[in-house]
């Protein structure tokens, strides 16, 4: 980021193909639908590359870039729903598309609807967990909570997910 | 991070569990974003670096702007201040609608359309009050009684006007006569009068 910073197309070519991919599926995952996740998605990168003098090499990137993706997409739900809780459960969770009507059919795709079924936080925490590979400092972080409360969702979590997988 | 041997144990155990997750989670489709969007993020990167010296010649150039339109609010000012000139005593919006009103047939054969025209037209541009005054007569086509009136004032001056007042006078149409006199003494206060027309007061 810090040679993005200073003018090297080439270094934010390369940061962008090795995150592309799982920010694109973090945003989605929550969104909960594509084209408001290309929305989403697309606006954290020009957060990101719009903080790029803000970014300090001292911290890791990606927890950095999650943060921000993170805050962005907080910020479109709170416009979209402003008394909802963070994330709008009703809106990804509960109401699962075709693809999630085949729940049953391999666990890939009965984990997802678990995944959309899960509280607000617990769907984020989990989701920077299993998509971005953050560790639980990492996400509490990005989340603005403290360790405990971090690892604390991910239990809840991933204690309902493994339920679901044994249903 | 953490050096207590049961949370180590209690986190070793939820990694366990995570682990477990992942590889079902990882057997889902991997959705990637679309080309175009892409396409959409590296131009938006590479816009970015070529911006900051576009940035600076905009901030530059609205400055610019900003003191050339003060310059010319300055000036326009100027202009306005300067073409101002001192002008004749004129009649007022109210006379040149009683004016009308004395130039026109009774007041029961008056169109209500004409009647509400003519005052918001004088209303309309109040610097031209005079020339209002002469486009009123002109427009208005006054009965013969007070046609004489009328292209006095159209034609000029005190002088003509006098004229017609003595006219009056002599058709001894004195209502009119005072009505007329008092109009002209609001037009012409100093304009010295015949001594006919001195000795009638309005």
């Amino acid at each position: 980021m810090k040679a993005y910073a200073k003018g090297s197309m080439e270094a934010f070519g390369l940061l962008y193909n090795r995150h592309r991919g799982p920010l694109f599926r973090y945003v989605l995952r929550l969104a909960g639908d594509p084209a408001t996740a290309n929305d989403l998605y697309q606006g954290s990168w020009e957060k990101i590359i719009k903080a790029r003098r803000a970014y300090n090499d001292t911290v890791p990137f990606r927890p950095w870039m999650y943060r921000i993706a993170h805050n962005h997409v907080m910020d479109h739900f709170r416009r979209a729903h402003p008394r909802s809780e963070p994330l709008p459960d009703h809106l990804v969770s509960g109401n699962s598309g075709p693809e999630e009507q085949l729940q049953g059919e391999n666990k890939g795709a009965a984990l997802r609807a678990a995944v959309f079924r899960l509280p607000a936080e617990q769907k984020e925490t989990v989701l920077l967990r299993l998509e971005a590979g953050l560790d639980i400092q990492d996400i509490a972080d990005v989340t603005g909570v403290n360790r405990e409360t971090a690892k604390s969702r991910l239990r809840y979590a991933v204690d309902k997910l493994k339920a679901e997988l044994r249903e | 991070m953490t050096t207590d041997p049961h949370q180590q144990k209690d986190d070793s155990v939820l990694e366990q569990d995570i682990g477990s997750i992942r590889s079902a989670w990882a057997d889902q489709a991997k959705e990637e974003p679309p080309g175009l969007l892409d396409q959409a993020v590296m131009n938006r990167a590479k816009r970015e670096l070529e911006e900051p010296g576009k940035a600076s010649r905009r901030r530059t150039s609205i400055k610019w702007l900003g003191a050339f339109a003060t310059a010319a609010v300055v000036v326009l000012a100027l202009t306005v201040v300067l073409e101002q000139e001192p002008r004749a005593p004129i009649p007022s919006a109210q006379e040149a609608d009683g004016l009308r009103l004395d130039s026109e047939a009774p007041p029961g054969n008056q169109s209500p359309a004409r009647l509400e025209a003519v005052p918001q037209k004088a209303r309309a541009e109040p610097p031209a009050e005079e020339s209002l005054t002469k486009q009123l007569l002109r427009e208005n086509v006054a009965p013969a009684a007070t046609a004489a009136t009328a292209s006095a004032e159209n034609n000029t001056g005190a002088d003509a006007w006098i004229k017609q007042l003595l006219e009056l006078k002599k058709a001894r149409q004195f209502e009119k006569l005072t009505s007329e006199l008092a109009r002209f003494r609001s037009v012409y206060p100093d304009y010295p009068l015949p001594p006919e027309l001195e000795e009638i007061r309005p």
